[in-house]
């Protein structure tokens, strides 16, 4: 069923930064480790009161239960080491805690509206076992999608992944919330580790420096810049989406150009208000987007495109599915490709599109071998460019996908080619 | 952005406390040049077409300005000043008028407007209203609005209780963009603190703080409109035209969909429908207000400490603390009511509920009305399939004119009495 | 520091600057988003 539910990433960041203006001052006088954490964890929570009290209730929850099978995992790791034959025990507690920490996202990708009114009469239900107040004002907002929960998902499915390798120990419900509720990366991402954000050799959080707080202010006023400003001016190519039928080739393609700036503008400049806020605070994110629409190959685009989404596939399904063996590499490949693809949407467009990137990716790594062994050099700037025109293009044509259901999408095709 | 830094250190800056509060000062000086050369710019003010000629100043903006309310417009001199804060229940609509639609809401009358003309027929002639409505206004808006006005120095209040949402948690605002100026109006009343930080985002008062220094913030909003139409004037002259798409529009229209994720139908539907839609809207997907307003006054909450009644209860406090007069008038509504037994039954203890403050609150410069003389609804006509929106105001206006005048005759009666 | 005055002076003005164009980029990235961002013209009314 269609729906949509109106959310404003824009409020939330806005209201991020108001409320830094008070939390930074508090945040560079309290420099323990412990206060730092805590502060930032009631401000991711305190900010998702305006979407809805529910979300923060439901929220705590999850996480919370994030934390007990976090602790589990790294027990048994610890018990397995001095007898080895739970170690089968210990996968099937971790495959378990992975599926379960997965099974609300797949819910809401599989059932969208059902999902969304089990959230919304559930949390507004517990909540008032806990406050009178909050359940009051949670009656006031509005009915809520469920903000963030992709993003936290993979957050938290990457810590536990970590934990069953072994790289970390048992944490305190304190360092799990720190990382759940990490506030510039609670509504777009990116998909952080839980090592951007812990603290440095000297086991304390990094301190803002005057460098880090110009540099994070530059890149969030550029990040609104982009998303109030730029990507505002292309918005209107959205209608295309609805129109094509209409229009002429000529107008489907300009339109779909501009659909591709648009929604990379867009989500860029999330990405750019979400680092440079939590550069502000000290810490240096990793990058999520790096120029992507300038790459020369398939290859060189998913390394620059929703990158922390890319690292997350490429850490998690990639190199455990054996990517890096040359038997294996197709199968990882296209594992790595349909997490990316049905993280968006558990739907035939995606599933569509994951496939499509495969074979693009394969078609790549082919054309590379017999470009190699014939020793064709594409180092000419002409032959750059045609590569990243080539690249574009590419990339261009599969964005119908995410955003129209496989029937529409293949009907927008029809329209681009004029049939 | 990168690069940005990059070149900062190339060109050997670093960054220092200090070098950073000047680079803030020195922005914020650019702001406020920039805010200097931006001319006031025209707030679009719902329902002036409405009273053109009339001595009634409109003075709520759009639901998307965060200024609430024209700060421009001046307090006016001398005569009486009413300060009229209402909801639709004080249009009256044309027949057959759809109840959102502004660019027609010339079309329609206003119930002040008709109780101006009544007041003028008892010999008050030196009177000017204060409009302060606004389609949807809900309990919240209404306590804000109340204080505006008292810091206006209205000398009466007339104020329109809803019975259907007067009780009812699930919907004491409408949209958020009031919050902004709630913020500064609120600050002045010590017992809402947790409003403060509960309810206005933390971007609410960031941009009440700015909006207060920096014209630029404050004026953009009147802008809106030109911004709209030099965005899609940039974008006509270097793109071609989509067909058979209404172009004036920047984005896509709000789909007619949205009804079930509408909260309160949400709340409604779930609550009392099993989730089923189709018992609120016609064939076409549209809700029918009766049907729905009938749900909706079921969700009236009469639990002591709701937050409902703490709207009200502030609000009522507020004007006994002020000393000026006021009218708080429960809106009449449709006979038809009755159809519903349940609903029927909430209204009378809606009605309960309010005579019960009207022991506590009403004397001689407060009137809190709770029932409505029935000849004064004789003529009165509810729009179809609903029970609150009117298309003939009958006697309605002319009692609320006598209500008025009563209020403000009795000093003067009070001096003449020996 | 035995740095010249006329050096010293360069680099005050330099200092200087740079940070009038930041505070500068600052004003024009935060107003043309706030500006530009058109508000939300039509008030989505869901229901009455």
């Amino acid at each position: 069923m269609k729906f949509s539910l109106e959310y404003s990433s824009t409020a939330f960041f806005l209201d991020l930064l108001a409320l830094s203006l008070l939390l930074l001052p508090i945040y560079l006088v309290a420099s323990g480790t412990r206060t730092r954490q805590v502060t930032l964890t009631l401000s991711g929570l305190y900010l998702l009161l305006f979407i809805a009290p529910r979300l923060a209730l439901l929220s705590l929850f999850f996480w919370l239960l994030v934390f007990a099978m976090q602790r589990l995992i790294a027990n048994l790791e610890n018990k397995a080491q001095e007898k080895p034959d739970i170690s089968s025990l210990v996968l099937f507690v971790f495959i378990a805690a992975v599926l379960g920490t997965l099974t609300p996202m797949l819910w809401w990708k599989t059932q969208e509206w059902e999902f969304v009114k089990l959230i919304n009469l559930s949390g507004n239900s517990a909540l008032s076992l806990f406050s009178r107040t909050l359940w009051e004002i949670d009656l006031a907002r509005n009915i809520i999608m469920p903000v963030g929960l992709s993003f936290a998902t993979f957050r938290a499915v990457d810590l536990l992944v970590k934990t069953y390798i072994g790289k970390f120990r048992a944490m305190s419900l304190r360092e799990v919330f720190y990382y759940g509720f990490f506030p510039p990366v609670l509504v777009v991402g990116p998909i952080i580790e839980y090592e951007e954000i812990k603290e440095g050799a000297s086991g304390k959080l990094p301190a803002p420096k005057s460098d880090d707080f110009l540099a994070g202010a530059l890149r969030t006023a550029w990040g609104f810049f982009k998303v109030l400003f730029l990507a505002s001016l292309l918005q209107p190519s959205a209608q295309i989406l609805d129109t094509f039928n209409t229009q002429s080739v000529s107008t489907i393609w300009i339109y779909l150009f501009v659909y591709t700036w648009f929604f990379y503008i867009n989500f860029s400049g999330y990405s750019d208000i979400a680092i440079g806020i939590a550069r502000l605070y000290g810490f240096k994110l990793k990058e999520n987007f790096n120029n992507p629409f300038f790459a020369r190959n398939i290859i060189e685009f998913w390394s620059s495109w929703h990158m922390s989404l890319y690292r997350f596939a490429r850490r998690n399904v990639f190199v455990p599915l054996g990517g890096y063996r040359e038997n294996r590499h197709l199968y990882a490949l296209a594992g790595t490709m349909m997490t990316i693809a049905l993280w968006h949407a558990l739907s035939a467009s995606m599933v569509t599109f994951g496939i499509y990137h495969t074979i693009g990716l394969i078609l790549h790594r082919q054309f590379t071998k017999w470009k190699d062994r014939n020793n064709i050099s594409l180092d000419h700037p002409a032959a750059q460019l045609a590569c990243l025109l080539f690249t574009y293009l590419f990339v261009m044509l599969s964005f119908p996908l995410i955003v129209l259901p496989l029937g529409t999408a293949l009907e927008f095709y029809g329209s681009m080619f004029g049939m | 952005m990168k690069s940005v830094d990059h070149a900062l250190s190339l060109l050997g800056y670093k960054a220092t406390p200090f070098g950073l509060v000047r680079i803030a000062l020195w922005a914020f000086l650019f702001l406020y040049l920039a805010g200097l050369a931006l001319p006031p710019g025209n707030r679009t003010i719902p329902f002036t077409e409405n009273v053109v000629g009339l001595p009634i100043t409109p003075l709520v903006t759009l639901p998307s300005d965060p200024a609430f309310i024209d700060e421009q417009a001046l307090p006016t001199q001398g005569g009486l000043k009413i300060a009229w804060i209402s909801d639709s229940s004080s249009v009256i609509y044309k027949p057959g008028a759809k109840f959102l639609d502004f660019s027609a809401m010339g079309d329609n009358r206003l119930l002040p407007v008709e109780t101006l003309n009544q007041l003028r027929e008892i010999n008050q002639n030196d009177i000017h209203i204060d409009l302060y409505i606004r389609l949807s206004l809900r309990s919240l808006e209404s306590y804000t609005l109340t204080e505006i006005a008292l810091e206006r120095n209205a000398d009466i209040i007339v104020l329109t209780l809803n019975p259907f949402f007067v009780f009812n948690n699930h919907a004491i605002f409408k949209g958020n963009t009031h919050f902004a100026r709630a913020t500064r109006t609120w600050s002045k009343n010590p017992a809402v603190w947790y409003w403060l930080a509960l309810l206005p985002q933390p971007s609410d008062h960031l941009w009440a703080g700015l909006g207060r220094h920096l014209n630029i913030f404050a004026r953009a909003p009147a802008f809106a409109p030109d911004v709209h139409a030099a965005k899609l004037s940039l974008w006509k002259a270097i793109f071609p035209q989509i067909k058979g798409q209404n172009t004036d529009k920047l984005s896509a229209p709000p789909s007619g969909e949205g009804l079930k994720e509408n909260s309160m139908i949400f709340w409604v539907t779930q609550r009392y429908l099993n989730g089923d839609l189709s018992k609120l809207v016609n064939d076409k997907n549209e809700a029918i207000n009766a049907l729905w307003y009938r749900q909706l006054i079921r969700l009236a909450d009469f639990t002591q400490d709701t937050i409902s009644r703490a709207i009200l209860l502030q609000t009522l406090e507020r004007i006994k603390a002020s000393g000026k007069k006021a009218i708080l008038y429960l809106a009449p509504v449709s006979e038809n009511l009755r159809e519903d037994e349940t609903a029927w039954k909430q209204y009378q203890k809606i009605k309960s509920e309010l005579k019960a403050l009207q022991q506590v609150y009403e004397d001689d410069k407060v009137k809190l009305i709770v029932d409505i003389p029935p000849d004064a609804l004789n003529g009165t006509v509810f729009v179809e399939n609903d029970d609150v929106h009117l298309n003939e105001v009958g006697g309605l206006s002319s009692f609320l004119a006598s209500s008025i005048a009563s209020l403000t005759s009795k000093p003067e009666q009070k001096e003449s009495t020996p | 520091m035995t740095d010249a005055p006329e050096k010293n002076q360069y680099d005050l003005a330099k200092t200087l600057t740079i940070e009038v164009f930041l505070g500068f980029s600052f004003a024009l990235l935060s107003g043309m988003a706030y500006f530009g961002s058109g508000f939300d013209l039509e008030f989505i009314y869901q229901g009455f």
